[in-house]
């Protein structure tokens, strides 16, 4: 896109645009390698997803009111009254969780094709930052509606930080603003949500991009062996790469509008810190790590929960091979495997744990370990 | 001269503290009006001091006689000495007191006790036939130790009332030699009635008193149940003067309320009842079940329906539906049903289906509305065909233009 | 000729391609428009409703409004303008307005409130809570708490 003349020679006078321009052209076309497919659209779909949630976070924030007398009113106002509020609400609601998703994806992908190797080491640290950033704006955001959900999953989930030892409990008190979940708790996460976590969620992804781009985007070729890409072989950022991830993009617009109409979010009831709901249980993303420390006592709980995290943040400097085609590193490739077998066991098992469904015809009720029993029949009277 | 000082202070003190002392109690007996009575009935002394009589100025004296400075059996010598050995002598001598209306102005007090308790079944029983067995002032209100009613410990504060009249009407051996049932208080305690006393403590509902009243308690006749569970249940009552029973009543043949809600036991009113009271009288009656089959089809027809509508309503709201105008249609609904169920007492069909009918219109159009909600949800499901296509072609452009350019690129 | 099929080809994709994007740029902004624009006078914060104008009442006049899904029954009395709630303080019946004992009253046993919303007959246990009431350029409005 070319300015006007009269506009260009304008600005010409004044600045140096030619370095702009420059910088402009070398972005917008950058060779990427010829490899890139489809796998590599989930970065960018992420932070679509990102730019999302930021734009419909600020159009609720125009009718949300953030304490325990107007939150949950204000929801029900944002989805009965204001005019295309369900839309916005749901994009926000549904958009976290693919968020969350395509998070996930793409560090697979980058898992599994050795992206992180060197010399992109710092990128993989950034980018489990960012996961753990986005996971904190689900926990945050999750309260603000402030219904039974919220309320309950958000009292389960600080609880839980009280069991780090030492700090533990001027942890959850710092969190939650007092001794439970009340209206202070739901205005530090207010806080947290619109205003700390975007700036430090921004700044990670700014890095995490500015990074990508200085390095280009990784190949199978072996660490060390990388040869630059030209204009001849690469292909163009825009418009072709661009293209494709459009392709994509409405893909995942027409996911997203679809969950939103068939799978609603619901208002749910306001939230009662006198009535328990039954089988309270965090949001999918936190599922596995819950019912992991189901299974261990507190503080030895909280210690195996952390080996994931620090594993991931470690991992590329404890992976020296040189190798990064998926085909040519068994060891890594059976060790990610295993761990996404482990977080969806985890996860369904959690899923399942306290609830009852029924088999075949018969009732069973998983407990809180996730080991089923068969009820008794119900007598037929 | 400073020692002998100090010796001498504490004998000094301890004097002026056991002069101290006598003179107190000196006025603790002036305070009883120097009666000599607690020297030895330390025990009645004891109750009669926290009593409202004590509190009221009254002592031994007032209702005894007997010479208060005495200081043995002497005191007992006088002749104005009272030691009511009969019960009507009892009531004689407590009304001496309580039914004087000038005595009685300056504390409130009502004087007209002993007039009422003459009336009452136990007043009959005690002037008429000297029957010492049966209640008198001092049964239900205690001796020395008389509290104000208003006193949640007395025996004739609401909550102590079942306990006070059980002592004689919960006694089965007592009450068989009077041919009267032996299981009142049993049953009161499981009533509903019991329930709103003492569990939800509701002391506005009825204990015995409040029914049989008290100084003149007295079986409601045949005739008069209505005036009584009327008190409360003006409502029911109102209607049921209305009804085809109320002629009946009136002539002795139905006994109003308790024919079917009973008395003391008395249950929250249910469904149940259509079923086992009618049948009592009606049995054979085949047009007058028909007739209350209608009538309770009716009144449950409109109860599930409520129920269901408001089922309907709080799944729509807890989804995030606009449900404001629904839930002031269910309030008219409640309304309409709550009066349905007062006004079965007029056993009249046709005065109750106007109301229905209105019932039926509310909870039609609530139920509309809320299917009118879902059907914007409907809405949005067909909006997505349109949607896709769209996006889909979207995504076609995207290939072709990418397709196109690699062609120009690789020609 | 040969030149000019690919180029009016391009050219037509092209025009689709900007015609869809610009299409799909509409789409998202004109809901996010009528989301910003006001629903509704005040917002989500206060519920204020008009139950007229204060002309339209006599004396001892009533009338029934709704505030959130609550019935209110507004009554101008002499001395000035009077809101309660009307749902009935017992079981939940929706009150009315006996004129002739200037009253508020339970169609359903009988209960009796007087103007300032205490119970004066009946089972009713507590007194119909109050609402401010305001007359506002002639036009009452009601708040809810």
């Amino acid at each position: 896109m070319k300015l006007p003349p009269k506009i260009h020679a304008w600005f010409a006078e004044r600045y140096d645009i030619g370095v702009v321009e420059k910088f402009a052209d070398e972005q917008l076309h950058k060779p990427l390698p010829s490899e890139t497919g489809f796998w590599h659209t989930f970065g960018s779909l992420s932070l679509f997803l990102f730019l999302n949630q930021v734009v419909t976070g600020i159009l609720l924030m125009i009718y949300y009111r953030p304490t325990t007398n107007t939150a949950f009113e204000s929801v029900r106002f944002i989805m009965t009254k204001a005019r295309f509020g369900w839309l916005i609400r749901g994009l926000h609601a549904w958009g976290a969780t693919l968020m969350i998703l395509c998070v996930l994806v793409h560090m697979m992908r980058t898992f599994f094709m050795g992206a992180y190797k060197k010399p992109r080491e710092l990128t993989w640290v950034l980018g489990v930052f960012i996961f753990g950033c986005t996971v904190t704006f689900g926990f945050t955001g999750y309260l603000l509606p402030w219904n039974q959900l919220s309320y309950w999953a958000t009292t389960v989930g600080t609880e839980i930080t009280g069991a780090i030892p030492l700090a533990g409990q001027y942890l959850k008190v710092l969190l939650r603003g007092g001794e439970g979940v009340t209206g202070e708790t739901l205005a530090r996460f207010y806080v947290l949500h619109v205003v700390v976590l975007p700036w430090v969620l921004t700044m990670l992804i700014a890095t995490h991009l500015f990074l990508m781009r200085v390095q280009g985007l990784a190949t199978f070729e072996r660490v060390g062996e990388e040869k630059p890409i030209d204009k001849s072989h690469g292909i163009p950022f825009f418009p072709h790469h661009v293209l494709k991830e459009g392709v994509v993009f409405s893909l995942l617009i027409g996911v997203m509008v679809t969950f939103i109409i068939f799978w609603p979010v619901e208002l749910g009831e306001k939230a009662d810190p006198f009535v328990t709901p039954e089988g309270i249980k965090p949001e999918w993303y936190f599922l596995s790590t819950y019912q992991l420390l189901k299974y261990f006592p507190k503080t030895l709980g909280l210690f195996v929960s952390l080996i994931p995290p620090i594993l991931l943040l470690l991992w590329p400097f404890l992976d020296r091979g040189r190798e990064r085609h998926p085909k040519k590193r068994p060891v890594a490739v059976t060790i990610g495997i295993v761990a996404v077998v482990l977080a969806l066991a985890f996860g369904i098992v959690g899923y399942l744990s306290e609830r009852s469904i029924s088999v075949g015809g018969h009732p069973y009720h998983f407990d809180i370990y996730g080991v089923p029993h068969r009820l008794p029949e119900q007598p037929k009277h | 001269m400073e020692r002998s000082k100090m010796q001498r202070l504490p004998q000094r003190r301890i004097h002026v503290i056991a002069i101290a002392c006598w003179l107190l109690m000196a006025t603790a007996a002036v305070r009883a009006q120097s009666i000599s009575c607690l020297n030895c009935h330390t025990n009645e002394m004891r109750l009669f001091s926290a009593s409202a009589h004590a509190q009221a100025g009254v002592n031994c004296v007032d209702c005894h006689g007997g010479d208060p400075k005495a200081t043995d059996e002497t005191a007992h010598a006088t002749d104005n000495f009272k030691r009511p050995d009969n019960k009507k002598a009892i009531a004689e001598l407590c009304a001496s007191c309580h039914a004087d209306v000038r005595r009685m102005n300056p504390y409130g007090l009502p004087t007209d006790q002993l007039d009422r308790y003459k009336t009452s079944k136990h007043g009959e029983q005690l002037f008429t036939q000297n029957d010492q067995k049966v209640a008198v002032c001092t049964d239900c209100h205690g001796v020395h130790d008389i509290l104000k009613v208003k006193s949640p410990e007395a025996r004739v504060y609401p909550t102590n009332i079942p306990q006070t009249c059980g002592r004689c009407h919960g006694d089965a051996k007592l009450m068989q030699e009077y041919k009267l049932p032996t299981d009142i208080i049993t049953q009161y305690k499981s009533s509903y009635h019991a329930y709103m006393v003492f569990e939800k403590g509701d002391l506005s509902a009825p204990t015995c008193v409040t029914c049989h009243g008290s100084h003149g308690a007295t079986p409601p006749g045949t005739a008069q149940v209505g005036q009584v569970c009327g008190k409360c249940h003006v409502r029911q009552r109102e209607l049921f003067e209305k009804s085809p029973h109320a002629e009946l009543a009136a002539a002795g043949l139905f006994n109003e309320c308790v024919s079917c809600h009973g008395n003391h036991g008395i249950q929250k009113a249910s469904a149940e009842l259509f079923a086992t009271t009618c049948i009592q009288c009606h049995a054979k009656d085949l047009k007058q079940l028909q007739l209350r089959d209608e009538l309770a089809g009716l009144i449950h027809r409109a109860q599930a329906d409520y129920t269901n509508a408001v089922a309907a309503v709080h799944d729509a709201t807890v989804r995030g539906l606009a449900t404001d105008d629904e839930q002031l249609l269910l309030q008219e609904a409640k309304t309409q049903v709550t009066q349905l169920e007062a006004m079965q007492h007029l056993l009249a069909v046709d005065q109750l289906r106007p109301v229905a009918t209105r019932f039926d219109e509310i909870v039609k159009q609530t139920l509309g509305d809320v299917a009118d909600l879902e059907r914007i949800e409907r809405w949005k499901r067909n909006a997505l065909a349109p949607i896709w296509a769209f996006l889909a072609l979207m995504a076609i452009l995207f290939w072709a233009k990418r397709r196109q350019l690699e062609h120009k690129r690789k020609p | 000729m040969n030149d000019q099929q690919p180029i009016s080809r391009r050219t037509f994709l092209d025009w689709l391609l900007a015609g869809g994007l610009l299409t799909w740029a509409v789409a998202f902004i004109a809901p996010v428009i009528s989301y910003v624009w006001p629903a509704q006078k005040r917002g989500p914060s206060i519920q204020t409703v008009s139950a007229g104008k204060a002309d339209d009442f006599t004396d001892w006049q009533t009338k029934m409004v709704a505030i959130a899904g609550q019935p209110v029954i507004v009554i101008r009395t002499p001395q000035g303008f009077r809101a309660f709630s009307a749902i009935c303080t017992h079981l939940g019946c929706i009150v009315g307005w006996d004129a002739a004992r200037r009253q508020i009253a339970c169609p359903c046993h009988a209960g009796f409130f007087d103007i300032n919303g205490r119970p004066v007959a009946g089972p009713p246990p507590r007194p119909l809570s109050e609402l401010a009431v305001a007359v506002v350029n002639g036009e009452v409005l009601v708040k809810s708490a």
